[in-house]
């Protein structure tokens, strides 16, 4: 009988499955984790805990990336209606700012910069901002 | 990101396993138990973060359909990358202990004769007849364990006990057992 087609021999072909096994099978991987001496439990716990911090980073940065596109959709919002490309009419955006963010000193919206409209409209609930200037 | 649901502490037991098995097999590094343990952590680490924060690595779903031997495949690169820049590096002679086909009959004695010795090196070291049976199987060539399983009628437990047996003992007969030579008598690590 000859080797497999590889022409590997017999103590390759028991290593090839152990590392088969080892590979798709969590209960031989653990197994053989074990017999390497390593603690099973202290090696799940430094995989979850690795897991969950990168989990909360990776969500993280979804949510500001997501609030950064809303941002810049309320700022567009923002300038078309300055510039009088929507039924959105000036006089009604700023009464919607200053509702939103009284604080606001009052002047020409037109003579602000778009980071200072950014500014003011992080402050903004930015989804019911877009609806209502959507509505108008 | 969808897939990141798909990491969690059994995979990383799977990976690191079979990071550890290949430091040895493949590269044969001996570290003591806390490098080999840092070492792994930080290998399985730094694929995740490439592939799903730095996202260096993306899944081409031409060459890798199923997204676990994309990261199986990420595992291996980044293991061989790491090793190599430490001057660790793979060893080749394992990848084909023989020559080309016209050894074919040489071939067969060689077999013979290493599988003999296996097999009376096992029987020496008290294997069971599953594990006999078991290796017989292998010998054969029958190489996967679902049909190692099959042809002998075991079920799963009864398997991987066994076969937990077996593999303690080929790491230990499997330095007193030579490997064949090859043509121009060069004897393989």
């Amino acid at each position: 009988m000859n080797t497999n087609k590889n022409k590997r021999t017999i103590l390759d072909v028991m290593d090839n499955m152990e590392l088969e096994l080892i590979t798709k099978n969590v209960k031989y991987a653990e197994q053989y984790l074990e017999d390497e001496g390593f603690d099973v439990v202290e090696e799940k716990k430094f995989a979850s805990q690795f897991i969950r911090k990168l989990q909360f980073k990776l969500e993280a940065e979804h949510k500001k990336k997501k609030y950064s596109v809303l941002l810049e959709k309320a700022l567009d919002k923002v300038k078309k209606s300055m510039k009088g490309n929507t039924t959105f009419r000036t006089e009604d955006l700023k009464s919607l700012i200053l509702s939103k963010a009284p604080s606001v000193q009052y002047r020409k919206l037109e003579n602000w910069t778009d980071d200072e409209i950014r500014d003011v409209l992080k402050d903004v609930d930015l989804l019911k901002f877009i609806e209502e200037a959507d509505e108008k | 990101m969808e897939q990141f649901q798909n990491i969690d502490s059994q995979l990383w037991s799977r990976l690191q396993s079979r990071c550890l098995y290949l430091l040895k097999k493949r590269y044969s590094v001996e570290w003591n138990l806390q490098k080999r343990q840092d070492f792994t952590r930080e290998i399985i680490s730094e694929v995740i973060i490439k592939i799903f924060d730095e996202k260096t690595r993306k899944w081409n779903l031409d060459r890798y359909p199923d997204f676990e031997d994309f990261i199986l495949g990420v595992v291996d690169s980044h293991l061989n990358n790491t090793l190599k820049n430490n001057k660790h590096h793979r060893d080749e002679s394992e990848d084909s202990v023989f020559m080309e086909s016209d050894l074919g009959v040489e071939e067969d004695i060689m077999h013979r004769e290493l599988r003999n010795e296996i097999y009376t090196a096992l029987e020496e070291y008290k294997a069971d007849d599953d594990e006999l049976l078991i290796f017989e199987c292998m010998a054969e060539g029958i190489t996967k364990p679902k049909n190692i399983k099959q042809e002998l009628g075991m079920t799963e437990k009864e398997f991987h006990n066994a076969w937990r047996r077996l593999s303690r003992k080929r790491k230990i007969i499997g330095n007193t057992i030579k490997k064949p030579k090859n043509k121009i008598g060069y004897e393989h690590k």
